[in-house]
């Protein structure tokens, strides 16, 4: 008799089975509903990205090439200029035109000018309200092939207006720029990117 | 000596027979070159591109005592040759006077490689001549030869001579079988004959609504010399009220037709360009055609509009365009009964202005139905005025026209080709976040004209109206009316802009928006002038390569004003 009633006694009442099962139930419903507004809100935010002006993604793009961010001038005293030149790399590639997004605090240093150190360039320099934005493109009648090797591309020379030490970065992407070069067919390249440490006393 | 003359009798009548038949044969021979008539053919020979044209055949007499009144003729193509159709039946030569009728209809085989026809008059004498003409359309379907042979053994020219009836024959010394040789490599240009969009709908709260149909994509630097365009649709569905056509065709066109028959649910297009000289020709037309429901439709009804034939010329190698038909859709709606009460919800529009505006909300919700994103567009302006949200019934309509110019364009372009445009309508306090894209039309005075929709609309709030040319920087303007200051900038940052019912008239043409950001793959713009822009037209103009990405000005050229202008741009650099 006794291994009869243990069995009894561990066999679930049909009312725990019954309201188990409402339980279940009701989970699956619950992540359902839950899975739900998230899956319309992916295509939702999905169709506004199509009909927005400015596609927000960019895709990831294999580097080519390097632009090269140093100084000469890595420790100065308040006050004094702080001279930064970016040369580029373009791996036997001729380029004709590149951008640059150049990050820098700009509280402790500013920017006093920007020159193209390739002669046959012309540089538009853009003072953004977190980085410098340069666009340079090759001058029309120019039929000297630029191909850059280790080749200084721009001076930019900045006074140092605050003690500390503070980066200088050649940034690859910011809102819808890109730091980027163009070679003589149009070809976009992503260039390889670095930084420079500057100390202020 | 009785059997003996019985013989020499029959060979006598034998012999006699002989000799008479001899005679009567020779006779009938002479007769025969004296009745005949002489077949030119032109072209009779010649090399091809694979396009349709005609050849013209002339069937003449030097004897003005011969006069034609029938042909009934068959011809059949052989290789590389295709018969399109009798493209004009026969005429009296030269003067083209229309007095044959068909006794058989053209008839061309499934494969295209036989045609007959019979024509014939019952002119009296005197209004018949001894020189007809008719035209054959044909077309090269392959490299190589091909040739068009008249059957001599089933044609009959009939006509007159004096006053006996006669069956010409046709001189041995005519050539009645042009040969050509067909080329593979190139065809005539394909342009399009379309309707954009291909959907129009007449609702069920309006009385008609506009189709438009459009030509377009012609070659650069290529235009229309001739076009026609003849449509049909359901005549007991809709019926075609008006045909309006843009200022473009007006201008450089001259109407042979633009007729309407509603009974049997047709229209008709014949333009010829005016060809002015120093005018140059143009590359595109449109026209407005408003249809209107039958008034006995009781229940949704779609009809097609097809456009059925079609041809048009232009300054090409070869006689006409190849033509791509975009045929559109009429979807109609009965009348509702509400539309005394939605009539009455216009506000202080009478009923003759509702019915003249439901014309025009049509064209602009056909404009918007280009735009995939016309309805993020009103969704994004809220509901917050208390007529859009009060229940059902139609929603009111608000247009807005736009006058713009683009960087560059001082005067009439060369290239006249409507120009997509970019246009976000945003309630002030609310984010930029979506556009419609229309398509702007060229004025004489290097201005642009578009028109677009918006709906729901907060007649109580403020708007500001940002601007996006297909290579340019986005604008904002914050006034219906911008003028530049007196540093010769527009900058606004405050919305200015109401909107109201019906039309909503704006000239943003004092400002010009500013080229330069170029499209790039599929199509995008990434919203800055990049060294990616730059570097385009910078190699354009050094390798003389001519794209109409590069054509800044749309003067057709790449060049250093496309360079200038560029480089004038990068004062900007960003959208606005």
């Amino acid at each position: 008799m006794e291994p009869n009633t243990e069995v009894q006694t561990n066999k679930p009442s049909p009312m725990v089975i019954v309201g188990g099962g409402l339980i279940l139930v009701l989970l699956v419903v619950f992540f359902i509903l839950m899975r739900k507004p998230g899956t319309n809100q992916k295509i939702e935010n999905t169709q506004n990205n199509q009909q927005a002006v400015v596609p927000t993604a960019k895709p990831t793009v294999a580097r080519f090439g390097k632009l090269d961010i140093s100084t000469s001038t890595a420790n100065v005293t308040d006050g004094q200029d702080v001279i930064v030149v970016i040369s580029g790399d373009s791996m036997g590639k001729e380029i004709v035109g590149y951008d640059s997004l150049i990050v820098y605090d700009k509280s402790a240093l500013t920017l006093q000018s920007a020159k193209s150190a390739i002669v046959d360039f012309t540089i538009f320099k853009f003072d953004r309200p977190s980085h410098l934005s340069l666009t340079a493109v090759k001058n029309l009648n120019s039929k000297t092939p630029t191909v850059l090797n280790k080749t200084p591309m721009v001076e930019l020379v900045f006074k140092a207006v605050k003690p500390g030490t503070f980066s200088i970065v050649l940034q690859s992407d910011i809102d819808k720029e890109s730091t980027k070069m163009v070679d003589e067919k149009t070809n976009i390249l992503y260039p390889n990117l670095s930084s420079v440490m500057i100390t202020v006393k | 000596m009785k059997i003996k003359l019985i013989i020499l009798a029959s060979i006598a009548v034998l012999a006699s027979i002989f000799l008479i038949k001899y005679f009567v044969s020779s006779s009938q021979k002479s007769k025969a070159g004296e009745n005949d008539v002489t077949v030119v053919v032109n072209p009779v020979s010649g090399t091809k591109n694979l396009d349709e044209f005609d050849i013209t055949y002339v069937i003449s007499s030097d004897d003005q005592n011969k006069k034609i009144n029938g042909v009934n003729m068959t011809f059949t193509a052989n290789n590389n040759l295709q018969i399109i159709s009798l493209s004009q039946i026969p005429k009296t030569y030269p003067s083209a006077d229309d007095i044959f009728t068909a006794a058989n209809e053209p008839t061309i085989n499934a494969a295209k490689t036989s045609l007959n026809f019979a024509y014939l008059t019952l002119r009296p004498q005197s209004e018949l001549t001894n020189s007809i003409f008719f035209k054959i359309r044909v077309k090269g379907n392959a490299s190589g030869a091909g040739t068009l042979t008249l059957s001599r053994v089933s044609t009959e020219i009939t006509g007159i001579l004096n006053t006996t009836s006669v069956l010409f024959g046709i001189s041995s010394t005519s050539n009645t079988d042009p040969s050509f040789t067909f080329n593979s490599g190139s065809t005539a240009p394909v342009i399009n004959f379309k309707f954009d969009p291909v959907t129009t709908t007449v609702g069920a709260n309006i009385d008609s609504a506009i189709a438009v149909f459009k030509i377009d994509g012609l070659p650069t630097g290529k235009g229309l010399t001739t076009f026609e365009a003849i449509f049909s649709f359901d005549k007991n569905v809709a019926e075609a009220v008006n045909i309006t056509p843009s200022d473009t065709v007006v201008d450089k066109f001259t109407e042979v037709h633009k007729t309407i028959d509603n009974n049997i649910g047709s229209i008709k297009l014949t333009y010829l360009a005016k060809q002015v000289e120093g005018m140059a020709l143009a590359n595109n037309a449109r026209f407005d055609i408003t249809f209107k429901r039958k008034s006995t439709l009781t229940a949704i009804s779609t009809t097609n509009t097809s456009i059925d034939a079609s041809t048009a010329t232009g300054d090409i190698t070869g006689t006409n365009y190849q033509i791509n038909k975009t045929n559109g859709q009429l979807v109609i709606h009965p009348r509702t009964t509400s539309s005394s009460s939605s009539s009455s919800r216009q506000s202080s529009s009478s009923s003759s202005t509702v019915s003249s505006s439901s014309s025009s909300r049509q064209s602009s919700s056909s404009s918007a139905a280009r735009s995939s994103s016309s309805s993020s567009s009103a969704a994004r302006s809220s509901s917050s005025s208390s007529r859009q949200s009060s229940s059902a019934g139609p929603t009111p309509i608000v247009l807005i026209k736009m006058k713009l110019r683009f960087q560059g364009i001082l005067t009439k372009p060369y290239d006249m080709t409507p120009q997509n445009v970019k246009i976000n309508v945003v309630k002030e306090g609310e984010s930029n976040t979506g556009f419609v894209e229309t398509s702007f039309d060229p004025n004489y005075d290097g201005t642009y004209k578009g028109i677009i929709d918006v709906n729901p609309v907060d007649y109580n709030a403020k708007y500001y109206i940002y601007i996006k040319g297909p290579k340019h920087l986005q604008k904002k303007f914050c006034d219906a009316l911008p003028q530049l200051n007196a540093q010769g900038f527009y900058n606004c940052s405050k919305a200015n802009i109401s909107l109201h019912e019906g039309e909503n008239d704006f000239d943003f043409s004092n400002i010009k928006l500013l080229a330069g950001d170029l499209p790039e793959q599929e199509n995008m713009q990434n919203g800055i002038i990049d060294s990616y822009d730059l570097s385009f037209i910078r190699s354009s103009i050094a390798n003389a390569t001519y794209s109409d990405t590069c054509d800044i000005n749309l003067d057709e050229k790449c060049d250093w004003q496309d360079w200038s202008l560029m480089l004038a741009s990068m004062a900007e650099k960003y959208d606005e």
